[in-house]
């Protein structure tokens, strides 16, 4: 049979055109495996995790602005501020880099805002504000923004009529006000406080009291009454 | 039987069904083997459910404060907070979830002494490897990054 077959020309010339059809299947569903395979040997950027990469930088951008808070309140200067905020950038811009996200991040030190007010005036405060521009072009992800980061700490008391009083701390991060339930109130001369859970501080205030809040990323702010 | 195999025709049809059903089969191989690759990885991706873990326990300044406790090695502290991280992380993976981190100082490029969760524990070569940045620390600019590995025990 084989023989009569190869002899046939017809037969031979069926047989070539089979086996370069399997030759061409075979190569053609190899490539297919390969292709669809290649993601997983080499792995692609994954884009959710190169948006999460933007989100940690962003947020610890927020946390310069916490870091500058702090030196502020415990007596650093603008220029200090302003130092803390190129080399906190710079370290952002470099974790950028070493996953696969070239970026330039920018912000205008003439816009930036840092104050605090006197420690007179209930109720008292700290701001920072600036805005940060953030660049990104990579292969995976295209990223162009201007982020505010407008963070102020506050602490305010109720009227001081009574021996029922309280310490109000909060917060006010772009426009949204929380309460803050975690920080540590003392009052000079000592006088007892009690943390109510919900950012009031229940003390009896009179008077000539000096009242210090030490807020969390070490915030520090002082009332006087 | 014989018969038929000795016609040209039938010869040329068992022949020419030989081929069709090897095609067949073949394309069926290519198309099994190009649903399996295009599947999930075997091991699933907890990356997103760890990452918000992550930031979860940032949002709280536990990864600060336990980093804090480290550097001031206030020994009390550290055991606290690692416990926080340790349910913040293992919550976010299955039973057989086991991770390992520890943090690096970004401006020495040296990594904290004393920081590492689960240093005993030796991750396999398909871990998963996530890093999150922390900038500040109690109020101070001290940029490090967490290097943190998960896996699966038993796959």
């Amino acid at each position: 049979m084989k023989k009569m077959l190869l002899k046939n020309k017809r037969g031979q010339v069926f047989l070539l055109l089979s086996i370069t059809i399997l030759i061409f299947l075979i190569i053609l569903s190899a490539t297919v495996y390969q292709i669809t395979q290649s993601p997983y040997i080499d792995p692609a950027p994954n884009q959710k995790q190169l948006m999460n990469y933007l989100d940690n930088g962003i947020d610890a951008i927020d946390d310069i602005s916490n870091a500058a808070l702090s030196q502020f309140s415990l007596g650093a200067t603008r220029n200090d501020i302003l130092t803390i905020m190129d080399e906190g950038l710079s370290q952002v811009e470099s974790y950028f880099d070493d996953h696969n996200l070239p970026a330039i991040i920018t912000y205008d030190d003439v816009n930036l805002v840092i104050a605090n007010t006197t420690t007179a005036v209930n109720p008292v405060y700290i701001h920072f504000q600036v805005e940060v521009s953030v660049h990104i072009n990579s292969l995976d992800l295209f990223y162009e923004g201007v982020i505010l980061f407008d963070t102020t700490y506050y602490m305010q008391t109720s009227t001081i009529v009574g021996n029922l009083n309280y310490v109000y701390l909060y917060k006010e991060v772009n426009g949204i006000t929380t309460e803050i339930n975690n920080g540590i109130v003392t009052i000079s001369p000592v006088t007892s406080v009690t943390n109510m859970g919900d950012g009031r501080y229940s003390a009896d205030l009179v008077g000539g009291q000096t009242i210090t809040a030490e807020l969390p990323h070490n915030i520090w702010l002082t009332l006087e009454l | 039987m014989k018969k038929l195999t000795r016609s040209r025709k039938a010869q040329l049809f068992i022949i020419e069904s030989f081929i069709a059903v090897s095609v067949m089969i073949i394309m069926v191989t290519a198309l099994y083997e190009v649903q399996i690759a295009t599947q999930p990885p075997i091991v699933p991706n907890y990356h997103e459910e760890v990452y918000t873990s992550l930031q979860s326990l940032d949002g709280i300044n536990v990864l600060d404060n336990y980093i804090y406790s480290v550097i001031n090695s206030l020994t009390e502290n550290i055991t606290y907070y690692q416990t926080i991280i340790e349910e913040g992380i293992y919550g976010s993976l299955p039973d057989n979830g086991e991770f390992s981190l520890y943090y690096e100082n970004m401006t020495s490029g040296l990594e904290f002494a004393g920081s590492w969760i689960n240093n005993h524990l030796s991750p396999p070569t398909e871990a998963i490897g996530i890093d999150y940045l922390i900038s500040e620390v109690n109020g101070e600019l001290i940029p490090c990054v967490i290097h943190l590995q998960l896996w699966l025990k038993g796959v």
